[in-house]
């Protein structure tokens, strides 16, 4: 037993010692330009690599990196939120010219923060609600927009004579978590599947991630006669491709060009994602910090970024201009320009009645 | 819905030929549980080898880029991760549930963490373009109305699981090597004074365990999805396990179970497009497992005091 | 010779086993060899190895608001570990902590939502419908248990998912939903509900003081009562334990009554102390991180708070190197699992000392 122990112990030695020695001292820090300033900005969000909503702001973030005056730190907090407030005390303690953090879920920490350390500048990327704080500056992109478009652009592929289309005015939407944030992207959505008499069917898989389970649903879906379907759920939203892929029938992407993201290495995906339906998340962070920078940073100031600032939108790539037809696109750029205009107005789940919503949802989901 | 949508969600070909898809998996995990606990092993691991299974395959068809190899090496991981537990519950006298359990977390996180150094993301690997196996469709047999339509167009694995479900069937029930796993789970001392080999059955019965459970971890990134996603296996492995916790060493009970396990399932999809809430839709499966190895056990505790 | 006699008549005196010294110094072995692969994992994975090993085990004491974390940590997971321990010592598998910590979670929040007086009153009462609703739910399984012999790992394991979905159904649709809140949560919770802080500077709360309480109370359970006894004793033979007139069946329902109890108290001294309202969309992974310190403390109360205490410690350097650096936080979870491992396979090692010990003991006899 001594001889085994001492022999362990030998052997973990050598092996600390061995890589110490190959990894050496370590390289040293970048060193920053001489003279000009360099903006630090610090990025908090519970993780990335989700391929959808936190990497919307990884990729604004990416954006803002490649200034040659702005240095980011990306923190990954986790989504125990319980651990936000330390993580948001320790990056206000390090000195950084902006933080930019928010969403419905963790924007609490980022307030809490901000009114801890009123000296320290905060942007809030995505509010749920916003509260005002002069060291704040607070964005919001138009969900409900987003959501009215989308719905358009359903109801109006499924009454077309597009190749996949069906006879059956039915469209699917697949939403990864029942909560006021994530309906608010179907609000509209049914509203206008109301409208043009189109039926809906929602399917709510409870889970950013199980794959399985949103094809099983996208499946049933079209059992039932959906021929388009949009998926707002994240990871578990690319077995709505698979279903749609195998069945042969159209999806719609989310949060970005998701058929630039897997034309290379899922074609069979890519070819049935007509299009996608975005935040420009990267315009309000690029806005704050070249506000910041402008030494004119917006504090206090709340903005909603819809249809008319560009704020939401559907990406209009070659293989949707080549695969969707004239008439179905000009009746998108109509409603785009509906929606901007002001003449529609389009329901929104946050801030609608509760009442109404369900109106609305189970209009929306009757046979027609 | 309508009635017409109602009775076609559910009295069709098109639901008993998705009651199969969803199915596979899921009797998978049961034949990795029963294999391990039939010599007294035990894994509890089953949900950790499914998921690095899962990735293995995609990493390994996307590094050699044939399906086939990308199987393999799935395999390899699953038999891999089960001698693993083999080795430290027996030679090394941990208790295998703990060892489970670690490798559970362990398959949790180090999936993440892999899925990271490859793909730069966290989520899924959907940039990764890894191979599938093919979907057969069984020529003749797929024109037959109804039947066809339950029977043929299913992938690849299917069709091996079920041939691995009749092949198991005979080594258990009509081979010496099946009698001798039942005897050393049974009455370990009993079987090594009749000359069995209890440690070259329970390693043979961990193989086994560890093959099925790398198949189903396979099936679900070769063919029922082709990427990999974090936690994809959303408790398939535990439904296994729970499956053999009721049948015990009765194999078609494990089978059966587990198939109405798969009805439930199949439902419950059905059911989470309509107008519900669907956090409780999502349990009709579990409450459809609790409530049978609740009447099961009062069952058997009724038989046993008559007796 | 004369040293290792004389150190043995020492260890007599001080009636410290070779086998404590036996379990203390594999665990360190263990120890040793699980930070030696974190060693070997970050120097692949990292630019700066040594700083960020050095960063991981020490940087929970730099700060008391760190070191504060890593109590804050152990505190539900020990809880979690001593509500398990009292089933897994009785030979009963129960799994159910893990789907306790959410319902009985959403049992607190409902209470600490509403207004209720000041003083030590609204906590208690938040507290108390956990307790209640932890001791009837797990009192349930040991019902199943006790007259049907229902097998408890798969009926634990169904229920964990379903009280997640009653759970989360409760929080969006019976009133607990913040409605001006977007996402899943339910109402800020009553100033009046939260706990105090005990330790300036850090976010310690009187569940602390709980948890030390509640470890002597199962300890003092465990091994100095009629009862404890029961519990050991079946969970070594449970056969042997009903022919020797224990009444089963009460023995049950009373330890899966208090284990039941101590997951609601765990959840909710959590919740009153870190949290503003109740969250969590999925279980919080809280009950399996204690039975793995239950397994791997043998059930022990001290061990389970000595284990809490030193992955709740790993786990706090390993997120202050993550935050800082590209080292992904899953690296914990990896290293969590090699030690367990390592700690539980040690056991090959006393197995062999105890082989020795026996001959040098023979030696003694025969001359």
């Amino acid at each position: 037993m001594k001889k085994m122990m001492k022999k362990t112990v030998t052997v973990l030695l050598a092996v600390m010692m061995l890589t110490i020695g190959v990894i050496g001292c370590g390289s040293d820090t970048d060193e920053s330009a001489e003279g000009e300033k360099i903006y630090k900005i610090a990025f908090v969000v519970p993780y990335i690599g989700d391929q959808s909503y936190w990497d919307l702001v990884d990729r604004g973030r990416q954006i803002v990196d490649a200034y040659d005056n702005v240095e980011t730190t990306l923190i990954e907090a986790g989504e125990d939120t319980s651990k936000w407030t330390s993580v948001m005390t320790d990056v206000c303690e390090s000195g950084y010219d902006l933080i930019v953090s928010g969403n419905d879920t963790y924007e609490y920490y980022l307030y809490e923060a901000a009114e801890n350390y009123p000296d320290q500048l905060f942007f809030n990327f995505e509010f749920g609600t916003a509260q005002e704080y002069d060291n704040v500056y607070a964005v919001k992109y138009n969900t409900a927009e987003l959501g009215y478009v989308a719905g358009l652009l359903s109801c109006a592929v499924t009454t077309s004579d597009m190749e996949k289309a069906n006879d059956d005015k039915v469209i699917g939407v697949i939403v990864g978590m029942e909560n006021d944030a994530m309906d608010d992207f179907i609000g509209g959505y049914c509203q206008v599947a109301n409208s043009m008499g189109v039926q809906v069917i929602i399917g709510y898989p409870e889970s950013w991630t199980d794959v399985a389970k949103a094809k099983e649903m996208t499946l049933n879906m079209i059992n039932s006669g959906a021929d388009v379907i949009w998926q707002v759920a994240g990871g578990a939203g690319n077995g709505v491709f698979e279903a749609c892929a195998e069945e042969n029938v159209y999806a719609l992407g989310v949060d970005q060009d998701q058929y630039e993201q897997f034309i290379e290495s899922k074609p069979e995906y890519a070819n049935v994602i007509l299009t996608s339906f975005v935040k420009n998340a990267q315009i309000g962070i690029q806005t704050a910090v070249d506000k910041l920078i402008a030494g004119e940073y917006p504090g206090g100031v709340i903005e909603n970024f819809g249809i008319a600032q560009d704020g939401v939108g559907l990406i209009e790539n070659d293989y949707y201009l080549e695969t969707v037809p004239e008439d179905v696109r000009n009746q998108v750029e109509e409603a785009l320009e509906e929606v901007k205009n002001g003449n529609v107005e389009v329901f929104s789940v946050l801030n609608g009645d509760s009442a109404e919503w369900q109106k609305i949802k189970s209009e929306a989901q009757e046979a027609k | 819905m309508s009635w017409a949508d109602f009775v076609n969600s559910f009295f069709s070909a098109n639901f008993l030929y998705v009651v199969i898809r969803v199915s596979v998996p899921l009797l998978l995990a049961s034949l990795s549980a029963y294999m391990a606990s039939l010599t007294g092993v035990g894994n509890i691991a089953v949900e950790g080898i499914m998921l690095m299974s899962c990735l293995m395959a995609v990493l390994g068809s996307y590094w050699t880029q044939s399906a086939a190899l990308g199987l393999l090496i799935a395999l390899a991981t699953g038999i891999g991760m089960a001698l693993m537990i083999y080795m430290f519950s027996m030679s090394l006298g941990a208790q295998p549930l703990l060892v489970g359990i670690a490798l559970n977390t362990f398959a949790s996180s180090f999936t993440v963490f892999l899925l990271y150094q490859f793909t730069n993301s966290k989520g899924s690997s959907g940039t990764l373009p890894s191979k599938v196996l093919p979907t057969v469709d069984i020529p003749l047999i797929k024109d037959i109305p109804f039947l066809g339509e339950i029977v043929s167009g299913h992938y690849l694995l299917t069709y091996v699981t079920v041939i691995l479900l009749i092949l198991f069937y005979i080594m258990l029930y009509k081979t010496p090597m099946g009698m001798q796993m039942k005897a050393c789970g049974l009455n370990e001392q009993a079987a090594r004074s009749v000359g069995i080999n209890v440690t070259k059955m329970k390693l043979l019965s961990m193989l086994f365990s560890g093959l099925t459970a790398a198949i189903g971890g396979a099936y679900m990134t070769m063919g029922y999805a082709s990427i990999f996603s974090k936690d994809m296996v959303a408790g398939r492995g535990w439904i296994g396990i729970a499956a053999q916790g009721i049948a015990g060493i009765n194999y078609v009970a494990l089978l059966v179970v587990t198939m109405i396990f798969s009805v439930f399932q199949a439902i419950t999809n059905v059911f989470l497009l309509y107008d519900l809430p669907s956090e409780l839709i999502n349990t009709i499966p579990y409450v459809g497992v609790l409530l049978g190895v609740i009447f099961y056990s009062v069952a058997a505790t009724k038989k046993h005091r008559q007796v | 010779m004369c040293i290792v006699s004389r150190f043995k008549a020492l260890k007599e005196q001080l009636s410290i086993t070779n086998e404590f010294v036996f379990k203390i110094v594999k665990i360190l072995i263990s120890i040793l060899i699980a930070l030696g692969i974190t060693f070997i994992v970050l120097a692949l994975v990292s630019d700066h190895p040594l700083e960020n090993f050095i960063t991981i085990l020490t940087a929970p004491v730099k700060k008391l608001r760190y070191f504060g974390n890593v109590i804050e940590m152990m505190i539900p997971v020990a809880f979690a570990g001593l509500s398990a321990a009292l089933l897994f010592k009785m030979g009963v598998f129960n799994l159910f902590v893990e789907g306790l910590y959410y319902i009985c979670g959403v049992a607190c929040a409902a209470v600490a939502i509403q207004q209720i007086g000041g003083g030590a009153l609204h906590p208690l009462l938040c507290i108390l419908a956990a307790c209640l609703l932890g001791s009837v739910l797990m009192g349930g399984t040991g019902f199943l248990k006790a007259k049907y012999n229902t097998n408890e790992v798969v009926s634990t394991l169904m229920l964990n998912s379903i009280v997640l979905g009653v759970g989360l159904f409760c929080l969006k649709r019976t009133g607990l939903q913040d409605e001006e809140f977007a996402a899943i949560a339910s109402k800020v919770f009553q100033d009046s509900a939260k706990l105090n802080v005990i330790f300036g500077g850090t976010r310690i709360t009187i569940s602390f003081i709980f948890l030390i309480l509640t470890a002597i109370f199962v300890y003092v359970l465990m091994y100095r009562t009629k009862l404890g006894y029961s519990i050991r004793i079946t969970g070594i033979n449970s056969k042997f334990a009903h022919y020797s007139g224990i009444n089963v069946f009460a023995m049950y329902m009373i330890v899966h009554l208090i284990s039941g109890c101590i997951a609601g108290l765990g959840v909710s001294t959590e919740l009153l102390s870190l949290y503003d309202r109740f969250q969590w969309t999925n279980l919080p992974g809280l009950g399996w991180d204690g039975i793995l310190m239950a397994t791997l403390a043998d059930n022990h109360p001290v061990g389970i708070l000595i284990a809490s205490f030193g992955i709740a410690y790993l786990k706090k350097g390993a997120e202050v190197v993550s935050l800082t650096t590209n080292v992904p936080v899953e690296i914990i979870s990896i290293v969590q699992a090699i030690l367990v491992l390592l700690v539980s396979s040690q056991r090959f090692l006393v197995r062999f000392r105890e082989k020795k010990l026996l001959k040098e003991g023979m030696k003694h006899e025969l001359g």
